[in-house]
């Protein structure tokens, strides 16, 4: 075991000791004391600590990747809600012929129903009121719905057999972020910052951009634990950056304050804590520190990231209407690519809206419309900038919706409850085979015939791109190893080149 | 007995070293002592010459008891044999000669003994290649391994079995030794099979005869590669049974058969990633870590591909004060770099002399710099280069053209660079290898124009507002009107920021030669110039939805469409009324009232408002009552101002009724359901 491992593994037992009082830990501080070495009580001239501790995080714990990546970062524009895969990708003509039909016992197989739903006596199908056309090389069938989205399909990777266990939003992206229902474990941006580090010093690793939809602009909220670090080391949450003023909370400085000021402050604090973290070897005090250094950086980088100003109109009609106006989806496309460019390592969209459980039909449409030109402006964008090669751009929800209509069934208006047993998402870029689709469900738009993937899978194949072996990558806490596909997950060969 | 003497025989390998290395020493004795006469030496290659003849007899009788046994081609046997005998008889000679040296032997006796040293060699060179194969003493040792790059279409016998079956079992099973009447080099002896049967039948209750020599226990003389020989691998068997597990698979593709996730990984690692980086890894070492660090610890990010392998990926992306300083760092292991990203860094063409120590680039990136086509200079000699990226330089077609000679380019990313499309075309069409990457210039442009965006602060203001309209492509104007009727392009023409002080509602359209005029958008902006003093709510909101009690609805603080921000606050199931008293006596003539709809929340518009007005307080006179129809079936989230003009009144006091919905009507997922009302302000003008 390698030094620092072995200060990291006792300083991480001390942080119990340090809550017991410092008595206690007075031999157990010696004791720490002689297994180091100089590394930790290292001053330099001024007694401040050293560029290694302010950089503590950049670099990941992994020295190096397990095998050669395809990818150096990821898009994850997350479709919160459960967007209706039968409105969007997955063409089912049978279910418009078989209208007002009851879904038949043998195609539901005993799938449980929520709570919305359970109390139907009829569960008629219903096919999507919007057309689908085939579009590409492949004549893939899109929705009508999502006409920029077609225009890119040749570019896209769908897999329309994803399923999962999680029938219930916040369990089903939880499971999505974090690999279990339940939360309290670190989302896969934190598990990438802490294995593999940030490629910019003056960026955090994980970004979060949120945007509400039209379609139902009040609909599922999210939590900041979605983007949390778990039991990881809290500079590895997902920073996230608002569309508003201040887009980073507390980072700027108060009225006053001049860089030079801020720099003298963080310097003599950071004189103090390092005293501290001599008596106490808190770990969390130099997760503190770094944290500062962070922010200070950040005040520099983080207006020159979203200051979308001198970004040509070309590029603005690329995004679509929206694509000025902070805080949509299309401003967060864009800046999603302005991230990218500045390697930043993952970077989380979230537009909520999609769980039509009434009114799908039209709400569905403006849901659509909010991200259809965005999404797929940005994989050209990012193309035609050589980064598409190596970046891999996920579009996705955390389940999908039935195929039967929940509540009314008119003739212009019905609405799907949630359904977790196959869901289709799409992903892009490198490592990934372009204009293929993956994984096949039947007739019904129920089951999975052909190629399931697991949100594990779908987790191991995306860590597998980066150049990480998802069983290797594991974080002791509560004395065993967790990792981000907890104890499952095999990476989905045939859609990788 | 018998089995008991043949197996005598299995001493000729080791007796045949015995004549080969004394005789040879008896030939050199002779030739070394020839010119000394002196006797003793003479005893010597006497008894040398001795013992060379009787152990030349014995290693030809226990070779003769060997050829019983059978399995050697018979040409080779009968010439190795026969020239052994020869030998026997000519050192038997050499013997007798030297002991009872003859005039007219002694002439003999020299020419006899080059004889005798002939046939050694060829009795020696027949007997390797009985146990060798007969082209061992020129064999090509390079290694003719199938190179296998896609395991799924790697043919199974020919690519993976037979390989295995030549390494380790050909040298007794080909035809020139039959070990057991079996030989191994070819398909159809395999068929065939050897003495105890076909190597694909099984014993009851056994495997294939084939696996089942492979699985004896290594003690069983039984047990193949004997042993001694080098055994197959863990790997090798397990392919071995898989194979044979397919009956007659010799034509059969590895892509085809049912493999367990075993096999799968074993002949994945088979494999052989034949790319360039795969093969510029081979000939370069690994790098110190040591040497990694140090340059890690000066700006540059530099990564081994992964771990255990030599080539790096070097990242200077984003340093505005990159020098050549940099650049010499990584000169000392630059042959290691397959990836070096300088974009949007201060790279220039000074620096770009530095480039050519990079000689194993494979991806270059030198977006966003000040390279000129003079950089391309130091680009066209990097041969193993397959993805550059040259996006928004100066490069013209001229730099294109001194790419010709990255053979073995695949990806070139010219966007927004000086090159014109004519050029990219005509090198496109010339090198159908490279993909020039461009998105087509059209795939954006909407089909319909879309209305402009209103942008503004606020909708509701007190003194004045400036209004925004904005379109996101240019080229487009854009007409409104403020007094409510449909603008179009003889309306006002958006030129700078509209500055309003009173209440309108704007309306405006986008519009381009060509095109069709874009549809109607519509925003209301209110002025409220009445500042009321305080309200009092004749009765209290819902507790989860209170915001700031009536103070909310004065505040001037407008709700979004995020009802639960505080600003808005809510009534389950009723209406409410609340009293405004303003600071003096003013005139009011319309009171306006903001309010929520979201029918899928059970929030829906008012359907009636009352407004009555006082000056001194106790006396409210009712000046306006209005009805307003319930909503239509909708599950638009939106909000607007009512307004209720009332006729002037000199007023200190305001009342205001807000009736509610009460009920969910029926066409609502859940009718009869108490209905909520949300309002955020109450402005007075």
């Amino acid at each position: 075991m390698s030094e620092k491992k072995i200060i990291e593994e006792r300083s991480l037992i001390l942080n119990r000791r340090s809550f017991l009082g410092k008595t206690a830990l007075g031999v157990g501080g010696v004791a720490l004391a002689s297994l180091l070495g100089a590394n930790l009580f290292r001053k330099n001239k001024n007694g401040i600590l050293t560029k290694d501790d302010s950089l503590e995080g950049v670099k990941g714990i992994l020295n190096s990747l397990h095998h050669p990546a395809k990818i150096k970062r990821v898009i994850y524009l997350f479709q919160s809600g459960g967007p209706s895969q039968l409105e969007l990708f997955d063409y089912k003509p049978l279910l418009n012929k078989r209208r007002g039909e009851d879904l038949p016992e043998s195609i539901r197989n005993g799938q449980r129903l929520t709570g919305m739903t359970a109390g139907q006596d009829k569960f008629p199908l219903v096919g999507s009121l919007h057309n689908f056309s085939q579009h590409g090389k492949n004549g893939t069938y899109i929705s009508d719905i999502l006409p920029y989205t077609a225009k890119m399909v040749d570019e896209l990777c769908i897999i329309k057999s994803m399923y999962t266990e999680a029938i219930n939003h916040d369990p089903a992206v939880t499971f999505f972020q974090t690999g279990s229902q339940q939360p309290g474990r670190p989302s896969i941006g934190s598990w990438l910052s802490y294995g593999l580090g940030s490629e910019n010093e003056n960026l955090p690793a994980f970004t979060v951009l949120l945007s509400r939809g039209t379609g139902r602009p009040n609909g599922q909220p999210l939590y900041t634990r979605l983007w949390g670090n778990g039991f990881l080391h809290s500079l590895h949450q997902g920073v996230q950056f608002r569309a508003a003023k201040d887009p980073v909370l507390y980072l700027n400085d108060p009225k006053g304050i001049t860089k030079e000021v801020k720099r003298e402050m963080l310097d003599n604090l950071a004189e103090l804590n390092d005293k501290h973290y001599q008596d106490s070897g808190d770990p969390e005090i130099k997760s503190r520190i770094a944290q500062y250094e962070m922010a200070y950086r950040m005040q520099t980088s983080v207006p020159n990231v979203m200051d979308t100003a001198n970004e040509p109109d070309y590029i603005y009609e690329m995004y679509g209407p929206e694509a000025k106006i902070p805080g949509t989806y299309a401003a967060n496309c864009l800046l999603a690519r302005r991230l990218a460019e500045q390697d930043v390592r993952f970077i989380q969209l979230y537009h909520m809206g999609w769980d039509q459980h009434d009114n799908l039909p039209g709400a569905i449409a403006k849901q659509a419309k909010d991200v259809d030109q965005a999404s797929a402006a940005l994989v050209a964008d990012l193309k035609q900038r050589g980064l598409l090669e190596d970046t891999l751009v996920i579009w996705g929800g955390e389940f999908g919706r039935t195929n039967y209509s929940q509540g009314l069934l008119t003739d212009t208006n019905y609405g799907r409850d949630h359904h977790p047993r196959s869901f289709t998402i799409w992903m892009a870029g490198g490592g990934v085979k372009p204009g293929i689709v993956y994984g096949e469900t039947d007739d019904f738009g129920y089951n999975i015939v052909k190629d399931p993937v697991h949100v594990h899978d779908f987790q191991a194949t995306m860590l597998h791109l980066l150049g990480i072996d998802h069983e290797k990558l594991t974080y002791k806490y509560q004395g065993r190893r967790f990792r981000l596909t907890d104890v499952e997950g095999h990476i989905v060969k045939d859609i990788l080149t | 007995m018998i089995l008991q003497i043949i197996s005598l025989g299995r001493l000729h390998p080791l007796l045949v070293h015995l004549p080969i290395g004394i005789l040879v020493l008896a030939f050199l004795m002779e030739l070394y002592f020839r010119k000394k006469d002196s006797g003793t030496e003479q005893k010597i290659i006497n008894f040398t010459l001795a013992i060379a003849a009787i152990s030349t007899v014995l290693s030809v009788g226990s070779g003769w008891l060997l050829g019983e046994n059978g399995g050697y081609d018979e040409t080779l046997l009968f010439r190795h044999r026969w020239m052994a005998v020869g030998l026997a008889i000519g050192s038997s000679l050499l013997y007798i000669i030297k002991k009872n040296p003859k005039t007219w032997t002694k002439k003999i006796y020299l020419p006899l003994f080059f004889v005798v040293m002939g046939l050694l060699g060829l009795t020696g060179h027949y007997g390797g290649s009985m146990t060798h194969g007969e082209d061992y003493l020129f064999k090509n040792e390079e290694n003719t391994k199938v190179v296998i790059t896609d395991v799924d279409n790697a043919l199974v016998f020919n690519d993976i079995v037979k390989p295995i079956l030549d390494d380790k079992c050909a040298s007794c099973h080909n035809p020139n030794k039959v070990k057991g009447g079996l030989i191994m080099t070819n398909k159809e002896q395999l068929l065939i099979g050897g003495d105890s049967g076909s190597l694909f039948m099984a014993e009851k209750g056994e495997s294939p005869r084939l696996i089942h020599h492979i699985k004896l226990p290594m003690e069983d003389e039984e047990h193949m590669p004997p042993k001694g020989k080098v055994q197959l691998t863990n790997h090798e068997i397990q392919l071995l049974e898989w194979w044979i597990g397919h009956e007659n698979c010799f034509d059969c593709v590895a892509g085809t058969l049912d493999k367990t996730e075993k096999i799968s990984d074993i002949l994945n690692s088979l494999e052989e990633d034949t790319s360039p980086r795969a093969l510029i890894a081979k000939e370069v070492a690994m790098v110190p870590d040591e040497w990694l660090a140090s340059i890690n610890n000066n700006g540059s990010i530099i990564t081994k591909l992964a771990e255990k392998n030599p080539l790096l990926i070097a990242n200077l992306s984003g340093n505005k004060s990159l020098g050549k300083n940099d650049l010499k760092a990584l000169k000392k292991h630059a042959e290691n770099i397959v990836e070096l990203n300088l974009g949007n860094s201060n790279f220039n063409d000074t620096l770009s002399s530095y480039l050519t120590s990079f000689k194993n680039l494979t991806k270059l990136q030198l977006q966003n710099t000040k390279i000129t086509d003079k950089s391309m200079e130091s680009i066209k000699d990097l041969k193993h280069l397959e993805s550059l990226n040259i996006y928004g330089t100066d490069i013209t077609d001229q730099g294109l053209q001194k790419l010709t000679t990255l053979n073995g380019l695949k990806t070139l990313y010219p966007w927004n660079s000086k090159i014109t499309k004519e050029a990219l075309d005509s090198f496109s069409s010339k090198y159908k290898e490279v993909t020039v990457v461009s998105i087509q210039e059209d795939l954006f442009t909407p089909s319909s124009l879309e209305p402009p965006t209103i942008i503004a602060d606020t909708d509701f203001f007190k003194d004045s507002v400036a209004v925004t309209l904005d379109y996101f492509f240019k080229g487009v104007d854009l007409y409104y009107t403020l007094d409510g009727s449909t603008p179009d392009t003889t309306s006002n023409k958006y030129i700078e920021p509209i500055i309003l002080t009173s209440s309108v509602q704007l309306k405006a359209v986008s519009h381009k030669s060509g095109w069709e005029i874009s549809p109607v958008k519509t925003v209301s902006f209110k002025k409220t110039n009445i500042l009321p003093n305080s309200i009092t709510l004749n009765n209290k909101p819902n507790e989860k939805y209170k915001g700031n009690g009536g103070n909310t609805l004065i505040d001037l603080k407008r709700g979004t469409i995020n009802f639960i921000d505080g600003n808005w606050i809510g009534y389950e199931g009723s209406g409410f009324s609340a009293t405004l008293k303003l600071q003096k006596e003013e005139v009011i003539s319309t009171v306006s009232v903001g309010a929520f709809s979201s029918p899928e929340k059970w929030i829906f518009y008012p359907t009636g408002f009352k407004v009555w007005v006082s000056r001194d307080g106790d006396n409210f006179k009712l000046v306006h009552t209005e009805k307003i129809p319930t909503e239509k079936p909708n599950s638009d989230t939106k909000f607007q101002f009512f307004d209720l003009n009332i006729p002037p009144t000199k007023s200190t006091f305001v009342k205001v009724e807000v009736m509610s919905q009460l009920k969910n009507p029926s066409w609502h997922n859940n009718p009869g359901g108490k209905s909520w009302l949300f309002v955020d302000e109450i402005v007075l003008n």
